[in-house]
């Protein structure tokens, strides 16, 4: 299965029978959340995700666990407990929880990692939940993952920003120096300056270096 | 390498809500301030019946104005009033047509929004109105007339559901639910929503209002202009005027 998202290309094997569904992203915190949803039947048993910002780092807060673990009803006696991972060029963290979901016992396993030892750029969320006696397929999925990071889109609409405006310079440059050329050789009465477009493409030129810079999204996004 | 640098927390309580996005903290006050409004009834605008209108009104300008060219037994001395008769046609056939298409757009809008947003909804939380929302400012310009958004009231919250292209369907975005953010604002404050401000061109005000949003997590708000258009604005109305009073 893969993962698209603008920051990351993420492929994962999904435990035999499990179906994946892409679920809409989500703004969460300062950035943003993009998930598969992992049903067996009609029972939703876990997720992989990506986030743009920093979900977990090293600390398991609840709000982060109860959207990364999407069970519904009565948690008590929520347990975690928290330990390294590391597999095939991703590492991060692994978090084990035992809780009673309307008093029913039930464990959950949860994996934030990050590719190449990165400590910036995206997270790559893996969980699984199920009833006590439920096989454990979290660190399957985990193994099974590689990532393949995108360039930032604020970046590249940024760098697309400065080509557009040093064309449109350029260009205002170009037809400037061809008129000018043809009144100088008796050719045209007298030469156009075309300035604004070049003050225009110095414009949208120096935007470009400013949101490259400050790595802004786009107002879109 | 599992299993070094173990911690442990135990015995916490809570409430699982099967990863919805949490309620805004003015949610109860935002419930409160809508009680009462009833959700809206469906669009029941046409796309093509509207761009249709709008074409007849183009062909009939042509044709009323040119009448008295073109029949010998009108006088050709009325050529002024049948060229002002043929643009009160088209001026009234583009109202209609830009209105019925606009309102086809929404209508085709509300399956995969709803689609979208109800994994979210709480079990008391009822879609109240929607609407295609555009961007105030450049960005307006730059969108057109591809919405950069869409603005959902329910009773307890509002959902922003942002475009990242303003070159794709938003129909198909939705469904392949790509290219789309889901985000949540809270109605109850001034700084999670707030209507008024001005919107440029400064004619807009005849045909929209300006909603300002600021969704949880982001820093800034962004102005929204929400068209008057269909029996959702009906509803919208009645939140504005809550919204604002409050």
């Amino acid at each position: 299965m893969t993962l698209e998202t603008p920051v990351a290309t993420v492929e994962y094997l999904p435990p035999p029978g499990w179906e994946c569904d892409p679920r809409p992203p989500v703004q969460r915190g300062d950035g943003c959340l993009y998930k598969h949803l992992l049903r067996l039947g009609k029972k939703t048993v876990g997720l992989v995700a990506v986030s743009t910002s920093r979900t977990l780092g090293t600390a398991l807060e609840n709000d982060a666990f109860l959207a990364l673990v999407a069970v519904e009803g009565g948690i008590t006696g929520l347990e975690k407990r928290q330990s390294a991972f590391c597999s095939g060029g991703m590492d991060g963290c692994r978090w084990e929880m035992d809780f009673f979901l309307d008093g029913t016992p039930f464990v959950a396993e949860l994996f934030a990692l990050r590719g190449d030892g990165r400590a910036k750029g995206p997270e790559i969320l893996v969980s699984c939940w199920g009833a006590a006696e439920d096989p454990r397929n979290a660190e399957w999925i985990a193994r099974s993952i590689s990532c393949v990071r995108r360039v930032n889109p604020a970046r590249k609409r940024a760098v697309a920003l400065m080509i557009a405006g040093f064309l449109a310079a350029l260009c205002g440059l170009l037809l400037t120096a061809i008129t000018y050329d043809m009144a100088a050789s008796g050719d045209a009465p007298e030469y156009v300056g075309f300035v604004g477009l070049v003050v225009v493409g110095t414009i949208v030129f120096l935007q470009g270096i400013w949101r490259l810079l400050s790595g802004r999204p786009g107002k879109s996004e | 390498m599992n299993g070094h640098d173990e911690k442990k927390t135990q015995g916490e309580t809570l409430t699982a809500t099967g990863g919805k996005l949490s309620l805004p903290s003015g949610a109860a006050r935002f419930g409160e301030m809508m009680a009462g409004i009833s959700p809206a009834k469906e669009e029941s605008g046409s796309v093509a019946g509207g761009v249709l209108l709008c074409l007849l009104g183009i062909v009939a300008y042509v044709f009323i104005s040119l009448a008295p060219l073109m029949i010998d037994s009108i006088d050709s001395g009325a050529f002024g009033a049948f060229m002002i008769a043929g643009l009160a046609v088209l001026i009234v056939c583009l109202v209609f047509g830009i209105g019925m298409a606009a309102t086809g757009s929404i209508a085709k809008l509300g399956g995969p929004m709803r689609d979208t947003i109800a994994e979210h909804l709480f079990n008391d939380e009822k879609i109240l109105a929607y609407c295609s929302s555009k961007r105030m400012g450049m960005d307006f310009w730059m969108h057109g007339m591809t919405p950069a958004g869409i603005i959902v009231f329910t009773n307890r919250r509002i959902f922003l559901i942002v475009f990242t292209s303003a070159f794709k369907s938003p129909i198909k975005a939705l469904q392949k639910r790509e290219g789309l953010i889901v985000m949540v604002c809270d109605g109850a404050s001034k700084e999670g929503a707030k209507w008024g401000g001005l919107m440029m061109p400064v004619t807009m005000h005849l045909f929209g209002s300006r909603l300002a949003l600021k969704p949880e997590g982001k820093d800034r708000a962004v102005p929204y202009a929400v068209m008057h258009l269909g029996s959702n604005w009906k509803t919208i109305k009645k939140i504005k005027e809550k919204m604002t009073l409050s």
